[in-house]
């Protein structure tokens, strides 16, 4: 079935690319190289990757206490994270059947591979206060998004201490 | 899928027999080839700067009256492509033959004679065609002191690129007079910014033929290829979490390879394409662990407190450098696959990370922050004098070519993050794309082999 599939739309993509060399103007015997390359650019342009994937099916919400942040190159829990996430641990016990995502990001001046990391690792730094407040670990999800979505995309000290944070949603 | 590898195998391996059976009938001197290839091991090895071999390149015959203008211009430009990929590839000296000697000697063609005035050790020549599909060259390099040729063979491009042709006639002059594989045919992978998120493309060394592989709006990272050239190792949040993919370059078709809790970021894959040096943190933090080539778990390495990120593999395909922040600033180490014998690489600095490791074994480029900046280093794998190679705008993401002679890299130097390649010791830094926004560029090895 799968592999029908594939052959379809392979077919079809051969049709497309077909369709795109031949349906342009007649060329003359000889054209420039440059010219020459061009629809087989735009054909590798528009393929899409045969295997569809879905997209995650994730409804969220943020929830209205605000975000936590962090130090510079650091996941450990200031006295400020510490207070907000005592009222999160408040929050997740008042609706015990609430679940929650924690996402961790860090500001763009380490490299992306490390910040990966990073922002994991203070959203795991959370996810770990709030066990040991008592919520149960089920409840809690985290993901990074290292340094890929800054809350500001500045590049000063006020942009970055805006980035190094973690934020918090409601999982349905 | 397996017999389709092993019969392409069997055709390569039986295609470079036929190669070099050629070039030791028609040139009867398979042993000097032999011997450069060795004179440049040993000169690479030794950090010197490779010394040149003088060659020259004939205005190419056409095998018959040019039909138009257009048409006429076609040798020079595929003298000049040539002339390009023969100075990069810093196997060659590329002597001009538009000097003072062509008012000299008239309107004549240039004999052997000539070109020994002009210093050329080596000449290219031969009959360009074209059947109206595909661009040819009946490639002929001649020994100049020896006055013969030493070499022919008929090489044509797949399509009417003069580029591509001059690619192909580039690698075999190469392979023919060092034994070595060139890259004019290699690719550079990169990711890009495009909407809310990041996308893959991929073009030619030099930044021409550029072709968008993916577009799921998604963040699609950390690109890395296979041996063979033909599959890219990357990270995306495609379904939501950031798992590792496997695009083949041929169908274009991408596979989930490693979906575990967490990260599975920044891949690297082993020289044989056997096994997957992969960041996990689905025990703990950020851990590097051992996966095969579709993802099943080998072993993990390291067991550190602390964060490991950026594995490369040594061309043994034994070891592994990474960077760790284990000491409390981020450093790299050398681990062996069994994550035995770890040992500590670098001292200088407090962020050294996204090391990549030369094919030639001697080297490991790598990006160090300081000054709130990122520069590229080299550094030898024995760990002594590290050598800053830039020092314009930040620099980041260094990638050896598959050569080892050439590094891919991002710089902000002219305002937006672009790709930059240069030689291995720095010199000749060069933007070879005018894409923005651009991260984490990697070396793809061609797929097509000498």
């Amino acid at each position: 079935m799968r592999i029908l599939k594939l052959a379809i739309i392979l077919i079809i993509a051969g049709l497309f690319s077909f369709g795109a060399v031949c349906g342009g103007k007649q060329k003359p015997t000889l054209t420039p190289p440059k010219a020459a390359q061009q629809p087989q650019e735009e054909v590798g342009l528009e393929k899409q990757p045969v295997e569809k994937i879905e997209p995650p099916v994730v409804d969220e919400v943020s929830l209205a206490l605000g975000n936590i942040y962090f130090d510079f190159d650091k996941s450990e829990l200031e006295p400020e994270a510490r207070e907000m996430l005592e009222r999160y641990a408040d929050k997740l016990r008042e609706n015990p059947q609430m679940r929650i995502r924690i996402e961790g990001h860090c500001d763009d001046r380490g490299t992306e591979q490390y910040n990966l990391a990073l922002g994991e690792k203070r959203a795991f730094e959370a996810k770990k206060f709030l066990m040991s407040s008592g919520i149960a670990g089920e409840r809690i999800d985290i993901i990074s998004y290292g340094e890929e979505h800054p809350a500001d995309p500045g590049q000063n000290e006020g942009a970055w201490a805006k980035n190094r944070r973690a934020e918090f949603k409601i999982l349905r | 899928m397996i017999s389709i590898r092993t019969r392409n195998f069997a055709i390569a391996v039986i295609a470079n027999v036929a190669t070099i059976l050629l070039a030791i009938v028609i040139t009867g001197r398979y042993e000097d080839i032999q011997a450069q290839s060795d004179v440049y091991g040993v000169i690479r090895q030794s950090g010197e700067t490779v010394s040149r071999l003088n060659i020259a390149v004939s205005d190419f015959k056409m095998d018959r009256r040019p039909q138009s203008k257009g048409e006429d211009t076609l040798t020079y430009q595929l003298k000049r492509s040539i002339e390009k990929g023969l100075e990069f590839s810093l196997y060659f000296n590329v002597v001009s033959n538009d000097s003072s000697l062509t008012s000299l000697i008239g309107k004549r063609d240039f004999n052997y004679d000539d070109w020994i005035y002009l210093g050329a050790e080596h000449l290219i020549g031969g009959t360009f065609h074209t059947d109206g599909k595909q661009f040819g060259l009946d490639l002929e390099i001649s020994d100049v002191p020896r006055g013969k040729v030493i070499y022919r063979d008929d090489l044509k491009s797949s399509q009417e690129s003069i580029k591509e042709l001059s690619f192909k006639v580039v690698d075999r002059i190469i392979y023919i007079l060092t034994g070595e594989q060139g890259i004019a045919r290699s690719k550079i992978i990169f990711s890009f910014v495009k909407g809310i998120g990041k996308e893959l493309a991929i073009c030619n060394w030099d930044g021409s033929r550029l072709i968008t592989l993916t577009n799921n709006n998604s963040l699609n990272l950390f690109p890395t290829a296979s041996p063979s050239g033909q599959e890219i190792y990357f990270t995306s949040y495609i379904r939501g979490n950031p798992d590792l993919y496997k695009l083949d370059l041929f169908s274009r078709s991408i596979s989930p390879i490693s979906a575990r809790k967490g990260i599975n970021s920044s891949a690297a894959v082993s020289p044989d394409g056997k096994y997957i040096a992969l960041i996990l943190s689905v025990d703990s933090d950020a851990e590097l662990y051992l996966l095969d080539r579709n993802g099943k778990m080998v072993r993990r390495i390291t067991k550190s407190w602390g964060i490991e990120s950026s594995p490369a593999f040594s061309p043994s395909g034994k070891e592994i450098v990474f960077s760790s922040d284990r000491s409390g600033a981020i450093q790299l180490y050398i681990t062996d696959i069994e994550g035995l014998n770890q040992r500590r690489l670098t001292y200088n600095g407090n962020y050294n990370d996204t090391p990549s490791w030369s094919p030639k074994g001697d080297l490991i480029t790598y990006a160090s922050r300081e000054g709130g900046r990122f520069q590229i280093y080299t550094i030898p794998i024995t760990g002594e004098n590290p050598q800053r190679l830039t020092s314009l705008g930040n620099n980041q993401d260094p990638c050896f070519s598959p050569d080892g002679l050439h590094i891919c890299f991002v710089s902000d130097r002219s305002g937006s993050n672009e790709i930059y390649i240069m030689n291995f010791d720095g010199s000749l830094q060069d933007k070879i794309s005018s894409v923005k926004n651009a991260y984490n560029p990697c070396w793809v090895p061609s797929s097509d082999k000498d």
